[in-house]
């Protein structure tokens, strides 16, 4: 019947130390009834009705103190979950942080790579100093170059002007020595033409 | 697709969408294929493939993704798609875009956000610019002599990497090219055994460092005075390596080529790691959204590669 069935169920489930609590009980109390019912002051009895007080009552401090230490270690045991929760929520948090900074890390490491391929490019091409160098003396060159072509220039035209006024005067006494030459000839046509006036006046 | 298609196919190109949902791949049938490729759920469960259609009569060597809509190159016009309606079957192109005679083939696009301006590099040796917003073509950019391998979006211009073995940068305000660089000019760079040819050129997201790869050793550049400010260290035996696709990313450059293995150098030329994957030629590798990882390795083969951690091989998808 269920009865029964809920009577085992009961006894099996609350009857931790199984048969020794129960038996001493009742051990307890039939030595009890003995004890009552006997005539005589039976010490013996006596002293083995308070050893299985006793007894039971050991037992019953014993449960009591392992039921304390469960809830002290169930206690103990929250309380390092609730720690163990926290570490966990900041080692998330440091996870975020530290992938954060790989990402600068890496975009800086980056940009140092390419900045040392750029500089292997510029170091390629000669040193500015020394291009500047050159630069300054091909400019000097260049300076005095044109110096030069300036002087020569104006030797030039002085020497033009040299030979022009040589021309000029050459010209000059060409036409000098014609005039001459003319004026002679004038002459000695006008002395012609006297001698011949003053022979046909005499002829 | 079929066993036998499978057995030849490369794929060339992969784009993915801007919702992060899809991944469109392109192949050399001609097919784009799409994938339904959940970021978050990489771990539990492989992408799947949705949807496989045909597109172009030739490769599809480019594929990129805007806004909401994938825009495919390969032979024939330029086509653009809706993403929804690529993930449902037979979807038809939203618009096409007319490039160039029937036998010149697309072969990469660039997208500038900011202008809304895309460029298209083809084998003719020119490089076409549509204005996506009346979807006219406004400019056609010529001055290489040979089929255009790689272009790539710099502030306010273009570096476009060619057979012919110039890099040429282009100012995208007055389409003229402004600089010429020559790679194998250089003698620490030179490989006379492997030709003079750029094949992929990428540009950092400060535009100032851009590398080239190709037939001479792929280098680390500096735009503004074209000048080669390190060539990218591999290890010994890998002197015959030959880039197909550079990126940069984050703090470090990312390259895949014809040894297999995903290669990564930091941002002064040292090798950082070389990983071997399964694709024996990587034509492209894409990352998910800007910047973030996986990333997707695509190449001979009907395998595309994910690759949550740049330090090791990922889950393998097969078409």
């Amino acid at each position: 019947m269920s009865s029964d069935d809920d009577v085992i169920r009961r006894r099996l489930l609350i009857d931790g130390d199984g048969g020794g609590d129960e038996r001493r009980l009742n051990a307890l109390m039939k030595l009890f009834i003995k004890w009552c019912n006997s005539p005589e002051a039976d010490n013996s009895t006596h002293q083995r009705m308070l050893s299985f007080l006793a007894q039971s009552e050991f037992a019953m401090m014993k449960s009591s103190f392992v039921y304390e230490m469960n809830t002290k270690q169930m206690d103990k045991y929250q309380c390092l979950q609730e720690e163990i929760d926290k570490n966990v929520a900041l080692a998330h948090e440091e996870i975020e942080k530290c992938k954060k900074e790989l990402e600068e890390a890496r975009l800086v490491r980056k940009n140092r790579q390419q900045y040392d391929a750029l500089a292997g490019v510029v170091l390629k091409h000669p040193d500015r100093r020394k291009t500047e160098g050159q630069i300054n003396e091909l400019d000097e060159e260049l300076k005095d170059l044109q110096a030069s072509e300036l002087q020569l220039i104006e030797k030039l035209d002085l020497r033009k002007k040299q030979f022009h006024a040589l021309l000029t005067s050459i010209h000059q006494l060409q036409s000098v020595l014609k005039e001459e030459e003319e004026q002679e000839n004038q002459e000695g046509v006008v002395v012609d033409e006297v001698a011949m006036e003053t022979s046909e006046s005499n002829g | 697709m079929e066993q036998r298609h499978l057995l030849h196919c490369t794929v060339y190109s992969s784009a993915v969408s801007a919702c992060g949902e899809f991944l469109a791949v392109g192949n050399n049938f001609g097919d784009v294929s799409v994938l339904d490729f959940n970021l978050k759920s990489l771990s539990s469960s492989k992408p799947k493939l949705i949807n496989c259609f045909s597109a172009h009569n030739g490769p599809v060597y480019a594929l990129l993704g805007i806004n909401n809509t994938l825009i495919s190159a390969g032979l024939g016009p330029v086509l653009i798609w809706n993403w929804k309606d690529i993930v449902s079957f037979d979807p038809k192109p939203v618009h096409k875009l007319e490039a160039c005679g029937p036998k010149a083939s697309i072969t990469c696009l660039c997208y500038d956000k900011k202008h809304g301006l895309l460029f298209a590099g083809i084998e003719d040796s020119s490089i076409m610019i549509w204005d996506l917003s009346n979807l006219s073509c406004c400019k056609k950019l010529t001055g290489h002599t040979q089929y255009i391998h790689d272009i790539c979006l710099l502030s306010d211009s273009l570096a476009s990497a060619s057979e012919d073995g110039l890099v040429k940068i282009w100012d995208t305000h007055n389409n003229k090219c402004t600089k010429t660089i020559k790679p194998s000019n250089w003698n620490e760079l030179k490989r006379p055994s492997l030709g003079s040819w750029i094949g992929c050129v990428a540009s950092d997201s400060s535009t100032e460092w851009i590398v080239l790869g190709g037939g001479p050793a792929p280098a680390l550049w500096h735009t503004r005075s074209t000048s080669m400010a390190l060539p990218l260290n591999s290890s010994n035996e890998a002197q015959s390596f030959i880039p197909f696709t550079l990126h940069f990313y984050g703090d470090e450059i990312v390259g895949g080529g014809n040894d297999s293995m995903l290669h990564r150098w930091t941002s002064n030329g040292e090798q950082k790691a070389a990983v071997p994957c399964a694709i024996s030629n990587i034509f492209s590798i894409n990352f998910a959204s800007e910047n973030s990882l996986p990333a997707i390795l695509t190449g001979t083969g009907h395998k595309i590669q994910l690759f949550t951690n740049l330090g090791y091989e990922g889950p393998c998808i097969s078409l």
